[in-house]
């Protein structure tokens, strides 16, 4: 076998182990693919939810989530977990896994009277992948 | 061309991109965080070393939400953690912009129960971006 021929091979398992690892390139972009569908059709959501973009679930984690969020142009900017008030006034503790393997800018918490998927009174915790000022334009 | 693509040259590639893909080093990644945080055990007079969490470290001028950075026994980063005062969310006040390690990419998103406690002073829910399995969680 040349240097060539068994280098390639070696570089072929390297890109394997990496694929072996959480799934950045495949959630980066929309569609996330795997078990995650559109919200709008799994879940009645909008199809780009004001304020967080076009969401995709597994329909597993319904309704916590986690949903991931694009922008128009199909850039994931966040992963959200919506967390119900009357599992916090009962004191209840929460799992979310799954997360992205992307680093997170910062962190928004905020109120939702209920919606499609979760028509109880919950939290949006949200993780965004992008700024502030980014995530403010979401339109 | 075999001169570059030779076997080790193609091993520390690999390499390389295999480095890309783990978490980003960042700044907060070692205590102390540096920066405006401070140990919460000098702040508020928190137990040095909590159970199930870590040394926590805090700005005083974020507190009492936070973000508080949790370092194991080692010193490592093992999590960023947010007190929510049940109070404010059952007031559905909204939380934006809060500050994360940067860098760090999370493995989960856990929320909890918790009475009060020197530096947050009514009852209040634990929001915790994990950066750690769950069996390398401050014990």
């Amino acid at each position: 076998m040349t240097h060539f021929g068994r280098g390639a091979r070696l570089l072929g398992l390297g890109l394997l182990l990496l694929g072996s690892g959480r799934e950045v390139a495949a959630q980066s972009t929309a569609p996330p693919g795997g078990e995650y569908r559109k919200a709008s059709q799994v879940a009645g959501l909008p199809d780009f939810f004001p304020g967080l973009g076009m969401l995709y679930v597994q329909p597993s984690t319904l309704p916590g989530g986690p949903y991931l969020a694009y922008d128009h142009e199909g850039h994931l900017v966040s992963s959200v977990y919506m967390v119900p008030l009357k599992d916090i006034d009962a004191h209840q503790k929460l799992d979310f896994l799954g997360v992205p393997d992307i680093p997170v800018d910062h962190v928004d918490l905020r109120y939702s009277p209920g919606h499609p998927s979760v028509p109880d009174p919950h939290y949006h915790v949200i993780l965004w992948y992008i700024p502030a000022a980014q995530a403010n334009a979401l339109k | 061309m075999s001169r570059i693509l030779t076997l080790p040259s193609l091993v520390v590639a690999t390499l390389l991109l295999s480095g890309c893909a783990e978490r980003r080093p960042s700044s907060f990644a070692t205590a102390p965080p540096g920066g405006e945080y401070q140990r919460g055990s000098a702040l508020f007079g928190m137990p040095d070393y909590i159970p199930g969490q870590g040394t926590l470290y805090v700005q005083p001028r974020t507190t009492p939400v936070g973000p508080f950075l949790a370092y194991d026994k080692q010193g490592h980063l093992v999590s960023t953690m947010y007190m929510v005062p049940i109070r404010d969310l059952n007031a559905h006040r909204d939380f934006q912009n809060l500050e994360v390690a940067p860098g760090m990419k999370p493995l989960r998103v856990q929320l909890y129960y918790n009475d009060a406690h020197p530096g947050v002073a009514e009852a209040h829910y634990h929001v915790v971006l994990w950066y750690v399995p769950e069996d390398q969680q401050p014990k």
